[in-house]
């Protein structure tokens, strides 16, 4: 006698298929896993705090600018004293130099000498005399625009560049001359010139 | 005696005479018989099992690092299982960022934990990696050596047990290395997954 299919069989027919294809699953399932079980172990070393540093530097010229010279008004023959404190604000010891230009070619005519002078002290001709060169001796820009005063700001250790530890700081006292005998005329009277000073750092 | 009282006789001598084949039936199966056992053999898994140890923890750390310095630290890989292995290695940075993917890892075996790690190893020629470094700025773990995939891997190492690999680690922050790089901290350590050799 035949079967007959009724809404209930079919309902019960689907769930032992469904259950019969989670069975297979599973087999499949397990049998993937005991194919991949293996022996196996990790390990890892304790850690190594690594902190990279820094190169900051922070220019001064004992108030809140960071303009070497400021404005300065001269004659031939005379001559200024000009503070610039230079500090290392990083973590990581560094060397420095300091490169002018300028557009001017009145600026050509001007003398630069740089010592450094004790901390904190003022830049006078007192305190140049005591203090040591660290520029090239009797700087002018002449025909160039530019010019190395302190070192070379060129990548790697150059002649004349200055080291300073981290927090360390170089008290820069630079000595301004505008000398007589420039034959600039009239046409020099009144002329400003700017330069600007530019202090590179490198890890060192 | 009635019918009933036969019937009941003749159910009664059925009875008996069921038990007495039942007991006539074991008394026929009884048979001599003996058992005997082997001797047991022991059977034990092995296992794998990783001891780390050397120095890099501590000689790799590093504050103020800037381009161009060079940090040589060492790692000792000991097969402390029972079984031969093969093993693959990472190094993983705390942090992401420019520090993992510009500074460089490289290392060497070395003959013991005590052996010379520093510059005179003559880096680049028989290094087991050479500048390995992460790959972005963004991911943390550095490949050195091998894969953690099962089975044997290029660049896998096998040990035997009880035997060990020394490693010495040079960490390296290059001299190309520019202000993106400052300023930054992350902890490094080392990570070596190991699966048996065996049927593997």
């Amino acid at each position: 006698m035949p079967v007959r299919s009724t809404p209930r069989t079919a309902a019960r027919l689907t769930l032992m298929l469904a259950a019969c294809a989670l069975l297979v699953g599973g087999v499949l399932r397990d049998g993937t896993l005991a194919s991949t079980a293996l022996l196996t172990d990790n390990g890892s070393t304790s850690a190594a705090a690594v902190t990279t540093g820094s190169v900051s530097l922070s220019l001064s010229n004992g108030a809140s600018s960071g303009s070497w010279t400021g404005a300065v008004s001269m004659k031939p023959g005379d001559t200024v004293y000009r503070r610039l404190t230079v500090t290392n604000a990083g973590s990581t010891r560094l060397r420095y130099a300091v490169a002018a230009a300028t557009s001017s070619a009145l600026s050509a005519r001007v003398v630069m000498n740089v010592a450094v002078i004790a901390a904190s002290t003022s830049c006078t001709s007192v305190s140049y005399a005591a203090g040591t060169l660290v520029s090239g001796s009797d700087l002018t820009f002449g025909a160039s625009p530019d010019l190395n005063v302190i070192g070379d700001p060129g990548t790697g250790a150059q002649a004349g560049d200055r080291v300073l530890d981290a927090a360390a700081a170089d008290n820069l006292c630079m000595r301004l001359t505008f000398p007589t005998g420039t034959h600039l005329g009239y046409a020099g009277r009144g002329t400003t010139a700017a330069a600007t000073f530019t202090v590179s750092g490198e890890n060192a | 005696m009635n019918s009933r009282t036969l019937r009941y006789g003749i159910a009664s001598a059925a009875l008996l005479g069921l038990s007495a084949v039942t007991l006539t039936g074991l008394a026929s199966s009884a048979l001599f018989t003996d058992t005997k056992s082997t001797s047991a053999s022991a059977i034990t898994t092995g296992n794998v099992a990783l001891t780390l140890g050397g120095t890099a923890s501590t000689a790799l750390a590093v504050t103020g690092m800037a381009p161009g310095d060079i940090k040589y630290g060492v790692v000792t890989v000991q097969n402390a299982g029972s079984l031969a292995l093969r093993y693959a290695g990472t190094a993983n940075w705390s942090a992401a960022g420019t520090l993992p993917s510009t500074a460089t890892l490289s290392m060497r075996t070395i003959a013991s934990g005590a052996a010379t790690c520093d510059a005179t190893l003559g880096w680049g020629t028989g290094d087991v990696v050479t500048n390995a470094k992460a790959a972005t700025s963004l991911v943390t773990a550095v490949t050195l050596f091998g894969s953690n995939l099962a089975g044997q891997q290029t660049g896998d190492r096998a040990l035997a047990a009880s035997s060990s690999d020394y490693f010495c680690v040079r960490l390296q922050l290059p001299g190309s290395a520019d202000n993106t790089v400052a300023s930054q901290s992350s902890n490094l350590t080392f990570s070596f997954d190991a699966e048996q050799t065996a049927n593997n």
